[in-house]
């Protein structure tokens, strides 16, 4: 007859072993990342994605070994607000560095607010500083076309 | 009479070694079972190797604190560091049987995002003229 607690152990146990084997695989990952990586954006590149794997991966071995609902919903509720709060602060602190002045590897090949930042008034713009005249003109255009009552026909 | 003098009275030294020998033999005993509840068991080794791993990305980690040339980097990898935290601390959970750790594995997440956000927002703050 199929004993079905000895294979619940056996597969709860692999299951375990695996996903905590993944996690430190992706821990270790992100801690060679942090140390090789060029500037701060990689970096935090690195320890966004990796580390909130890696601890995903953990929690949710924590949840499958102690085989308890409340223990599961506990592990569950830190890896939903890991997952919710790791872009968040990321982009925080991307956008920080930014602002400071952090410097940018010089291999990058893309800088989206590059002439959007002004330094001396702490003002940024959606579009480069020579197109956020004619930008802001047609901006303005337009609302007093609206307030004129132009386009209410 | 003083009690160092009397035959008839209990050998208070020997007892009281008796009892701090058998207090250690207990506690060890008590150390033992409390760190490897598993130690006959192959998952054992997982934990092991793992709390290992996390250690040394740990180190690696904090390597990056000590030579990150601004403040950023050395916001970005303390984030890491109190992650590789919460990580370890749901091995040791799993490795001593002690489910209530997960707590404080959601007390140090919490943590972390308030601890980065506001040292996101000073440095911003700062940076501003």
């Amino acid at each position: 007859m199929f004993d079905y607690d000895s294979f619940f152990q056996t597969v709860s146990t692999g299951a375990v072993g695996t996903l905590v084997i993944l996690g430190v695989f992706f821990n270790l990952v992100t801690a060679i990342g942090m140390v090789r990586l060029p500037d701060v954006y990689t970096r935090m590149q690195a320890s966004t994605k990796g580390g909130t794997l890696g601890v995903g991966c953990l929690i949710i071995a924590c949840a499958i070994h102690f085989g308890s609902l409340a223990i599961a919903a506990q592990s569950l509720l830190v890896v939903a607000f890991i997952f919710l709060t790791a872009p968040v602060s990321g982009h925080l602190i991307g956008r920080a560095a930014y602002f400071v002045g952090a410097p940018i590897w010089d291999r990058t090949a893309h800088d989206d607010l590059k002439g959007c930042y002004d330094p001396e008034t702490h003002a940024l713009s959606a579009t480069p500083t020579e197109e956020n005249e004619i930008y802001a003109g047609v901006v303005r255009q337009r609302a007093e076309l609206i307030a004129g009552g132009s386009l209410e026909d | 009479m003083s009690p160092a003098t009397d035959p008839h009275a209990p050998d208070v030294t020997h007892a009281v070694a008796q009892g701090a020998h058998e207090a250690a033999h207990h506690a060890a005993e008590q150390a033992t079972i409390l760190l490897l509840p598993y130690s006959h068991e192959p998952i054992a080794w997982v934990f092991t190797i793992a709390l290992v791993g996390l250690a040394l990305s740990m180190a690696l980690s904090v390597g990056r604190v000590v030579i990150g040339p601004n403040v950023p980097d050395r916001v970005v990898s303390l984030d890491v560091v109190a992650n590789i935290c919460v990580a370890s601390i749901a091995v040791y959970a799993m490795a001593t049987q002690r489910a209530g750790l997960i707590v404080v594995a959601i007390v140090v997440a919490l943590i972390l995002f308030l601890g980065t956000t506001a040292y996101a927002l000073f440095l911003e703050r700062r940076a501003r003229p």
